[in-house]
């Protein structure tokens, strides 16, 4: 097992190494004079030399693999430089932003589990009935409705019309409703068609048949037999949508105003805040690696087949 | 006669929300809140350039002197005079004391000017003051600003928000934290700064222009225009700025809802380079403005968002503009001029603008107008980044257009930057040499004689007319949408310049 453990934390590392790679040369390849965006408006004004000085001071006139090199330096001491856009440690950042993400992506994975887990198991116990196509149905809806365009709705909806929510921002739980329904909707879909299809497999097994011959009821049958020999494939299901939701709540969190990390990261795109845009998609990767990791890890401890393939 | 269960639906909805009602917080009467359409970076006003946080920083920080349709009118400085022409003074209102107690004196504006012009701190908007050479403290509330040679529109700077004056002991005590943790003499005082969700601020009691009236102001960021107007409409924000045509039209027809829409300093430019191609010849450049429908562009494409340019690069709000008229709409001349100029089947060229919904607009009608009259137009819409490499390039053959403001409501603002060939490639986008106009622009940056400047104005006003290196197609105007139940908000010329200290709330 710690072996295993130990494999899966090594090929992190370089999965987390190449997304450096990755990370640097697309910020950098970008066409476009970073210096120039950085002062935005104030550029207009700005003489050549002024942007000479501010390219130097900044490193930018470098080669580029020094500049690599000194990006790979500073990460290694925990340093993600500082954003020049608010002058401030991106680590700083990222951390006053996190519990935001955290927070929203534990909800929606928390009305995706709660909706789409029942909704799957209900699902495949009635499979091609009326009940059946009605949720299969809502489940491709959710998957395919653009998050953007639920968001509004969820908030024309609860927001304006009935008054429920808070149409934007943070604060208190009552914020934190409509973006998670959102966040979630697709992962709800989701985690509802891999449970229905799992226990589909599972309800025809025999030992599905023989538990029902035993005479147990069927809450017993569905809930305690079939559920847990699903379990596997739903557990990475659901922690594959971990990561994804971080990313689909990129939108999200600009449509509801809510101050997490997606909105870093879509402003320092905007911006060309380089150093804060390498810090922060490296900081997501990093949590998506962590999350899989700890996926793998439990996957592995469900299913012991998994440490010796 | 309707039936009963389509009658009860509504009481219905109404219990739900008599019941849900406890769960929404009481709306503080004395609490306005603004949507800022954008993140402000940092609330150093000293250190940026971002209209985001000059929105927050113009609650907090105070200017010496600011401008409106009188002219300059006191604020931290009560009576200025130039002493020579490369000296101004300036007397400071008395009795002023910043936010943390301390007074507010002509050290303070020595301080403020000076961190400003320190390149260490990489000032983002140096260049507003970068022309002052030395700060004079004659007595505690007089000071001398001296500059390196006759500047005449040093005034006009001192009115950017960037020129905030700062409490010196807060930035000493607070070093780099101050974007955080802002101190200034203005009506409200700053109290918590949440990032990414909102700015906290409370009424200055002992403020000199007199204690507001709006205890709290809170300033949330709420970057997607559709979620703003939803905001307003469900009553949670005051006021939305920057509201695009089709939100204007929707909401000035609901009750509790005022909308304005003014112009203010900025606009909307379509450039040349004048050193290539086919767009080198006048004659070009002026079979495209009579090419161009800039009446449909104002009125039909942005929807009474903007007005049509009669006044040249800058809109008649800024001083030193010039009536020059307009190329009027006449395709039969346009095509005139291009045969005139060798191309009597058009040309193809390119236009280069930066993302914005606006400018996207702008560019396909030009594509549509230019391709009436047999050019073809590349449109290419890169993000600013991109664009400003790609347009500061000599040989790049084609247009470009861009958007201005002029934020010191000074004309030299604008014509330096755009048209003084020491502004190429930097600014001067089209590469326009033109020794006549550096001239004039020279002498109306050193002559402090108001006549002669506007003079100087109308005349590079008609040269540019003449020659078109760059042509203003209409000046936005700016547009926003308030709950009716705030009244007396002062904003000039542009949303940064919200004004809440006179505000009430009804």
């Amino acid at each position: 097992m710690a072996r295993y453990v130990l494999q899966r934390l090594l090929s992190a590392v370089v999965v987390l190494w190449g997304v450096t790679v990755l990370v640097f040369s697309m910020v950098h390849a970008t066409p476009g004079d970073p210096v120039r965006v950085l002062l935005g408006d104030s550029a207009r004004g700005a003489t050549a030399e002024d942007l000479a000085r501010l390219r130097s001071e900044l490193g930018l006139d470098q080669p580029l693999l020094v500049q690599y090199k000194n990006f790979l330096a500073g990460l290694l001491q925990g340093d993600l430089g500082k954003s020049w856009r608010t002058n401030r440690p991106v680590a700083a950042e990222i951390a006053e932003r996190l519990p935001y993400t955290l927070q929203l992506t534990v909800a929606a994975l928390l009305v995706a589990v709660l909706i789409g887990l029942p909704a799957g198991v209900l699902a495949a116990t009635r499979p091609y009935s009326s009940v059946d196509y009605a949720l299969t149905g809502l489940a491709l809806v959710g998957v395919s409705m653009p998050v953007f365009w639920l968001g509004l709705l969820l908030m024309m909806v609860f927001a304006l019309t009935l008054g429920w929510f808070p149409a934007s921002g943070s604060g208190t739980w009552r914020h934190l409703v409509l973006p998670a329904l959102t966040v979630g909707a697709a992962s709800t879909a989701f985690i509802a068609r891999m449970t229905r299809a799992a226990m589909l497999e599972v309800l025809t097994e025999d030992y599905v048949r023989t538990a029902r011959a035993k005479g147990l009821s069927e809450w017993a049958v569905v809930g305690k037999h079939a559920l847990r020999n699903a379990a596997a494939p739903i557990l990475t299901a659901i922690g594959l949508q971990f990561g994804g939701l971080m990313g689909g709540a990129v939108l999200t969190e600009t449509v509801f105003a809510w101050p997490g990390l997606g909105r870093l990261v879509v402003n320092a795109i905007l911006t060309r805040d380089l150093y804060m845009l390498q810090g922060s998609i490296l900081f997501t990767a990093f949590l998506f690696i962590v999350v899989n990791l700890l996926v793998d890890i439990g996957y592995s401890l469900l299913n012991p087949k998994v440490r010796f393939a | 006669m309707p039936n009963n269960a389509a009658q009860r639906i509504p009481h219905i909805f109404l219990a739900l929300l008599l019941a849900l009602a406890w769960a929404a917080p009481p709306v503080q009467a004395a609490t306005v809140v603004v949507a800022n359409p954008g993140e402000p970076p940092t609330l150093d006003a000293n250190m940026t350039f971002n209209g985001f946080s000059f929105l927050v920083t113009n609650q907090i920080l105070e200017t010496l002197v600011y401008k409106d349709e009188a002219g300059f009118q006191p604020r931290l400085a009560t009576a200025w005079e130039a002493v020579d022409e490369r000296t101004w003074r300036l007397k400071l209102r008395e009795g002023v004391t910043f936010h943390d107690g301390t007074p507010f004196d002509a050290h303070a504006v020595k301080f403020t000017i000076e961190r400003i012009l320190d390149p260490a701190n990489r000032a983002q908007g140096r260049f507003v003051v970068s022309m002052i050479e030395e700060v004079r403290v004659i007595d505690a509330h007089t000071v001398e600003l001296v500059t390196s040679s006759p500047f005449a529109p040093l005034l006009a700077h001192l009115t950017h928000p960037m020129t905030a004056i700062v409490s010196p002991a807060a930035v000493e005590r607070l070093g780099e934290d101050f974007g955080r943790h802002p101190v200034g003499t203005g009506p409200f005082v700053f109290e918590s700064w949440q990032a990414g969700d909102q700015v906290i601020l409370r009424r200055n009691e002992h403020y000199w222009g007199g204690a507001p009236a709006i205890e709290t102001v809170i300033i949330r960021t709420i970057p997607e225009p559709a979620t703003q107007v939803v905001e307003l409409r469900s009553g949670a924000v005051d006021f939305i700025f920057n509201v695009s045509p089709d939100h204007m039209n929707d909401l000035s027809s609901r009750p509790g809802i005022a909308v304005r829409k003014e112009l203010g300093w900025g606009s909307t430019l379509l450039g040349f380079n004048v050193t290539q191609g086919p767009l080198a010849d006048v004659r070009v450049r002026r079979a495209i403005a009579h090419a161009l429908n800039t009446d449909a562009m104002a009125t039909q494409l942005r929807q009474g968002l903007a007005v049509p340019a009669t006044t040249g690069l800058v809109p008649e709000t800024v001083w030193g503009a010039a009536e020059v008229g307009r190329y009027p709409y006449d395709p039969a001349e346009a095509r005139r001029l291009l045969a005139e100029a060798g191309y009597p089947n058009g040309f193809r060229t390119s236009l280069l603008a930066f993302e914005s919904p606006e400018l996207r607009q702008i560019a396909e009608a030009i594509q549509f107008l230019l391709g009436e009259v047999g050019i073809q137009v590349e449109v290419q819409i890169l993000e600013y980044g991109a664009y400003s490499a790609l347009v500061t390039e000599p040989d790049r053959e084609g247009m470009f257009l861009t958007t201005w403001g002029t934020v010191t409501l000074d004309s030299d603002y604008t014509l330096y930057a755009l048209l003084h060939s020491s502004q190429i490639p930097d600014n001067n986008f089209s590469f326009y040499r033109n020794e006549e106009v550096d001239r004039l622009l020279d002498e109306a940056r050193r002559n402090a004689d108001e006549a002669f400047r506007l003079e100087a104005y109308r005349r590079v006003a008609e040269i540019v007319q003449e020659e078109l290196p760059i042509m203003a197609l209409y000046y936005p105007l700016f547009s926003y949408a308030k709950n009716a139940r705030v009244e007396g908000e002062v904003i000039n010329y542009s949303w940064i310049n919200l004004n809440l200290a006179d505000a009430v709330v009804k």
